[in-house]
């Protein structure tokens, strides 16, 4: 009884790290599979804060139907840091999605926009992008239904302050 | 003198503590509901194409669980799951908590926190297999040994890709990542231009990290490693909010604990 719970078991774990040996040696940006990149969660790669590297901002301005843009400003506020946040960050969680979601930005363009300005548009993380800012817009409080904004995203070096326009977007109405 | 633990006192340490992690991650994404309601960012009738590279059967789960109001709900049964297992063990309630983490790093298009849903994957699953052979202490004891096996994996593997930089001898790597927290903080601000603390800290990072696998190696060892390993995860949060690394980390550390205790 033991003996095949035990070879099934082992199996298990076999298969598994397997798995995660074919994962690592697939540098991240080579994994092309959509469905290995949305199961990624089962592939852990341990690697965290290797190195300094260029991080996508989100930047955006806005205008009222008849006046002139803003200048440009951070999309996504930076926060008070509290005690509390070390055991419930909400908000310390929605900027990190926020910032994985500009990463996932930045590789659409690497893959796509090359050539294609307008597949980019049209892709999911560009959408879920004009979402974003039109959803800090809405929150803060900024514009009104019919006013326009753009976003645009920048690459900056971690605690530089060159930056490199990496995408600016169409001009979107709220 | 440092008591070993055994493999059942270890298994219920790791389950209660993943069980809390797990209650806090739902929490903190029902409190997030704005985002993922229509209105909000990630709104399931955008994201739902990209999951057409699923087999029909996935598909239909992930279109039943994900859009909503539905994902609020296996939030909340998450939540209340999570609540019951902080008191009992049974491989329902951790393959549910495993199955919803799963779908929840899924709905992010891959994780909604990196390493964190890694981990909590991870001990999730090697709880609900655990339990799954409640009275084979073979498979309680591989289970151990595979979470303790990819926690000091966790630690090394950082700490080798750091080793191989040298911005992390020079303090150049700590400094830049202290410049770009989402907080806003003058005192970090003037921390990050002062080299020498920048260079001590950067070292003593790596040090750490690379030599972490000796907390397998004796109880008293895994005593200090552990604890440091828990100041360094609460360092983490309050510098950078990455507060959902603290739990899963500390949930692996009964079955380092039990490792290291091994005669």
């Amino acid at each position: 009884m033991y003996t095949s719970l035990s070879v099934a078991f082992f199996i298990l774990v076999a298969s598994y790290l397997a798995l995660v040996l074919l994962a690592k040696r697939c540098a991240p940006g080579h994994i092309r599979g959509r469905t290995v990149l949305l199961l990624r969660a089962l592939f852990p790669t341990w690697r965290f804060f290797d190195d300094l590297a260029e991080v996508p901002v989100l930047l955006v301005r806005f205008r009222k139907a008849e006046g002139e843009y803003s200048p440009w400003e951070p999309c996504l506020p930076p926060l008070r840091r509290s005690a509390w946040r070390v055991l419930l960050n909400p908000e310390g969680n929605y900027q990190l999605a926020a910032q994985n979601l500009l990463c996932q930005l930045n590789d659409d363009i690497d893959l796509i926009a090359g050539e294609d300005v307008e597949a980019l548009r049209e892709s999911v993380s560009y959408a879920l992008v004009e979402n974003l800012t039109s959803f800090e817009l809405k929150r803060r409080r900024l514009l009104l239904p019919g006013d326009l904004f753009q976003f645009k995203v920048v690459g900056r070096v971690q605690g530089g302050t060159n930056e490199a326009d990496a995408l600016l977007s169409a001009e979107h109405v709220l | 003198m440092m008591t070993p633990l055994t493999g059942d006192e270890a298994l219920w340490l790791m389950e209660r503590v993943i069980a809390l992690a797990a209650l806090l991650q739902a929490t903190e994404l029902i409190l997030l509901r704005r985002i993922y309601a229509p209105g909000g960012v990630w709104i399931w009738d955008m994201l739902a194409p990209e999951y057409n590279v699923f087999p029909a059967i996935a598909r239909r789960l992930v279109s039943a669980t994900l859009g909503y109001p539905a994902y609020l709900l296996l939030l909340l049964s998450q939540a209340f799951v999570a609540a019951y297992a902080l008191f009992y063990s049974h491989p329902v309630l951790f393959g549910y908590l495993f199955v919803g983490t799963l779908l929840t790093s899924v709905r992010w298009r891959g994780t909604f926190n990196g390493g964190s849903d890694y981990m909590t994957l991870l001990v999730l699953g090697a709880v609900t297999v655990a339990n799954l052979f409640p009275s084979s202490s073979l498979v309680s004891f591989a289970c151990l040994c595979y979470v303790a096996l990819q926690a000091s994996a966790s630690y090394w593997i950082a700490g080798w890709v750091k080793a191989r930089r040298r911005n992390w001898y020079t303090g150049r790597a700590l400094g830049g990542f202290l410049k770009s927290t989402m907080y806003e903080s003058a005192r970090l601000e003037r921390l990050a231009e002062r080299r020498s603390v920048l260079m001590i800290f950067g070292w003593l990072i790596v040090v750490f990290e690379l030599s972490f696998p000796f907390a397998l190696l004796d109880v008293r060892l895994a005593a200090g490693y552990l604890c440091l390993g828990i100041l360094f995860h609460f360092s983490v949060a309050v510098v950078f909010g990455l507060n959902r690394f603290v739990l899963p980390w500390a949930a692996c550390y009964p079955a380092i604990y039990f490792i290291s205790g091994l005669q």
